[in-house]
């Protein structure tokens, strides 16, 4: 049985519907992402999870029961990281880390032990005793997740928590919640960077408008869709019949040819260059610069919706 | 009860707010003391001696008697017998009031039923006070008259009774103007301090991922609210005890010899719990810590200059006095004013200082409850 059952959830505000008809299974110990660009319905989805808002169809199951408001057991066991900042300005750091790891667990010594543990494990040694508003956008961002898994719980759902880091910070934030995942605890991960997406998931759930269009693992989303490499030739001069020929190559989805610059989209798996390049050096043709890319998450979703991820 | 322990270490954050309005109310609170309880107030009775001009056509015994009657009490002048100069005399308060002795003062005055002469100023105090005195003349000559052989004897047995004097013990001296004074300003105290260090606390708390994260947490939101409400009231009744001490502090004296200082308390704590509501009100409706300080300042200064703390009720105008009675601060200066300056405090007086102390809970319900449909309202808008 999934740890997480979704089953037919809709969600409406007045006129908009912000979930329709929204399956998902989420699996314990795995990292699961949750896709979509801004508005598909990804926090909608965490705050029905949490109780935090009525839906109006659907059911939602964690652990095995169904989630209602006053699932205090249930929600004993889920830690959140909110998309925004959510600390309080006037305790410390370790103050707030305290404060909210106190909402789940009120033996002081435990505490005390789980707040060291997470102020290490989130890197914030030595800024203890800091105020929030003395901290960095990467910092304070390191804080609201350590708020959210001092308890050490065995489902964490991380809202976007990397919005507004530097590479630096998001490296180390995206490494803690891989090593969080090792040491046990389930994580579902909601980001519109397909990158860290990409990167960290083990299972994608594509959202778009309120609907799951697309789950699986990364290598089964990109297996879905049409489109396989892309290769992509600069400084190269083509004549007529020599683009035509490359157009009528096998595998070949589609070829773009602008300011001496040619795009080429192939269909299925495998690696389609060395062909071309063999065609090339027959025709003694030159380019200024090669290289190919396999199809990313973007390439899945552009497939699927239409348009970019980040539109 | 981490809800509760959390609001208390924000208020250690704020602890220097607390100190600096504590500091300036105290510094204000020791002038008005001593300019309160200086020599030139001694905090004695003396009886008011007014200018008297009198104008004597009988000059007999009995007019010789009745302006050496009027001389012990009042400061006595004679007069030119011209109507126009005592006119302008009183016209101008060279003198505030003017006897004019007729002849045969005797037997159409005293035995008679004819009435003095006078001229003052008509309807005020002194006309009534002076009109009492002459009146109180002529009573007693008709009985020491009467009661005697000769009008000599009479006339010093009327001036005897002039001598004597009331013992005035004043049961609420000049000296209560202290506790006056100093707990008069308490309101603003309260709602200076409270609105802008709960405010601030509050708006933390309103803040809406603050509060997904307080409600997506194991501890259940009957706690929550429990543990909310008790950390308020405790934060309350600390500065209810912090002012209160001030307070006590600046007019030691004064204050444990008022009969009425534990009420003067009590009012304290209501006005509190009024000033505690509306921080509670700001805090939910503030969205920044500017927003926080502008509502603090108007609810305080607003609630103080409307309300009679900083100008005393009897200045006010009728329609600010009218406006002044929806605030709590209104009526914790009325009551502070009854409790300052009357030792014994009859039914209509308790009643009015229990009115009084109603309508500032009252405030304090109201209070919350806009501001309860004001953040559920809001909270639906999120």
């Amino acid at each position: 049985m999934a740890m997480i059952e979704i089953r037919n959830l809709v969600k409406r505000y007045k006129d908009t519907i912000a979930l329709d008809h929204l399956n998902l299974d989420i699996e314990e110990g795995e990292i699961f992402g949750l896709l979509g660009p801004n508005g598909s319905g990804k926090t909608t989805v965490i705050n029905c999870l949490l109780a935090l808002l009525k839906f109006d169809k659907g059911s939602i199951k964690i652990f095995g029961e169904e989630m209602q408001p006053d699932s205090y057991e249930i929600k004993r066991q889920i830690g959140i990281v909110m998309q925004n900042v959510a600390v309080f300005d006037e305790l410390t750091v370790s103050e707030n880390i305290d404060y909210f790891c106190g909402l789940y667990v009120p033996d002081r010594a435990k505490r005390k032990k789980l707040v060291e543990e997470a102020i290490v494990f989130t890197g914030l040694d030595g800024y203890e005793k800091k105020r929030p508003n003395k901290l960095s956008g990467g910092l304070l961002r390191r804080l609201n997740i350590a708020c959210g898994i001092a308890h050490k719980p065995r489902l964490v759902i991380l809202d976007e928590p990397t919005v507004a880091v530097d590479p630096q910070s998001r490296n180390k934030i995206l490494e803690g919640i891989c090593q969080m995942n090792r040491q046990g605890s389930t994580i579902i991960y909601t980001s519109h960077y397909m990158e860290e997406v990409e990167q960290i998931c083990s299972r994608i759930a594509i959202l778009d408008k309120g609907k799951c269009l697309a789950m699986g693992t990364k290598e089964e989303l990109k297996n879905m869709i049409k489109t396989g490499e892309k290769v992509h030739l600069e400084g190269i001069r083509l004549t007529g019949p020599q683009l035509e020929t490359i157009r009528h190559m096998p595998k070949v989805f589609s070829a773009v040819y602008e300011e001496e610059t040619l795009t080429l989209r192939f269909e299925g798996n495998g690696n389609h260059l060395l062909g071309l390049l063999h065609y090339m050096d027959r025709e003694h043709i030159t380019c200024g610069r090669c290289f190919s890319e396999l199809p990313t998450l973007n390439d899945v979703f552009l497939e699927i919706t239409g348009k970019e991820l980040r539109d | 009860m981490k809800v509760y322990k959390g609001y208390l270490i924000a208020l250690k954050r704020n602890l220097s707010t607390f100190v600096l309005y504590c500091s300036i109310f105290l510094a204000v609170a020791v002038g008005m003391v001593r300019l309160t309880s200086g020599e030139s107030n001694p905090g004695s009775y003396q009886q008011t001696r007014l200018s008297i001009g009198v104008v004597d056509r009988d000059n007999s015994l009995w007019s010789k008697t009745l302006v050496e009657y009027l001389e012990a009490y009042h400061k006595v002048s004679s007069m030119e017998d011209h109507m126009d100069t005592l006119a302008e005399a009183v016209y101008s308060t060279e003198i505030l009031y003017a006897v004019i002795i007729p002849e045969d003062f005797l037997g159409t005055y005293i035995l008679g039923e004819q009435p003095v002469q006078t001229l003052t100023e008509s309807g005020s105090q002194w006309e009534y006070y002076v009109n009492g005195r002459i009146d109180s003349f002529v009573n007693t000559a008709r009985v020491c008259l009467a009661g005697t052989e000769s009008p000599e004897e009479a006339a010093r047995q009327v001036l005897e009774t002039a001598q004597i004097q009331g013992n005035v013990v004043l049961e609420s001296s000049r000296e209560d103007l202290a506790v006056y004074n100093v707990f008069r300003f308490m309101p603003y105290l309260y709602f200076s301090i409270l609105c802008f260090v709960m405010g601030m606390i509050q708006k933390e708390y309103q803040n809406i991922d603050i509060r997904r994260r307080l409600l997506a947490s194991s501890l259940t939101l009957k706690s929550q609210s429990i543990q909310s409400l008790l950390a308020f009231f405790t934060i309350g009744v600390f500065c209810w005890v912090l002012c209160e001490c001030i307070g006590i502090v600046t007019c030691a004296g004064q204050f444990w010899a008022s009969p009425n200082k534990w009420l003067i308390v009590l009012n304290g704590f209501t006005i509190m719990c009024g000033a505690l509501a509306a921080s509670y009100f700001v805090g939910s409706l503030a969205k920044t810590a500017a927003a926080v300080n502008g509502m603090a300042n108007v609810f305080s200064l607003g609630f103080c200059f409307l309300g009679g703390v900083f100008v005393p009720l009897e200045l006010l105008t009728g329609a600010v006095r009218k406006i002044g009675q929806f605030f709590p601060t209104y009526w914790y200066a009325q009551n502070i004013s009854i409790l300052s300056f009357n030792s014994t405090l009859t039914d209509s007086l308790q009643r009015k200082l229990i009115q009084g102390m109603v309508i500032q809970i009252l405030f304090a319900f109201a209070c919350i409850a806009v501001a309860l449909a004001v953040g559920k309202a809001r909270r639906q808008e999120e």
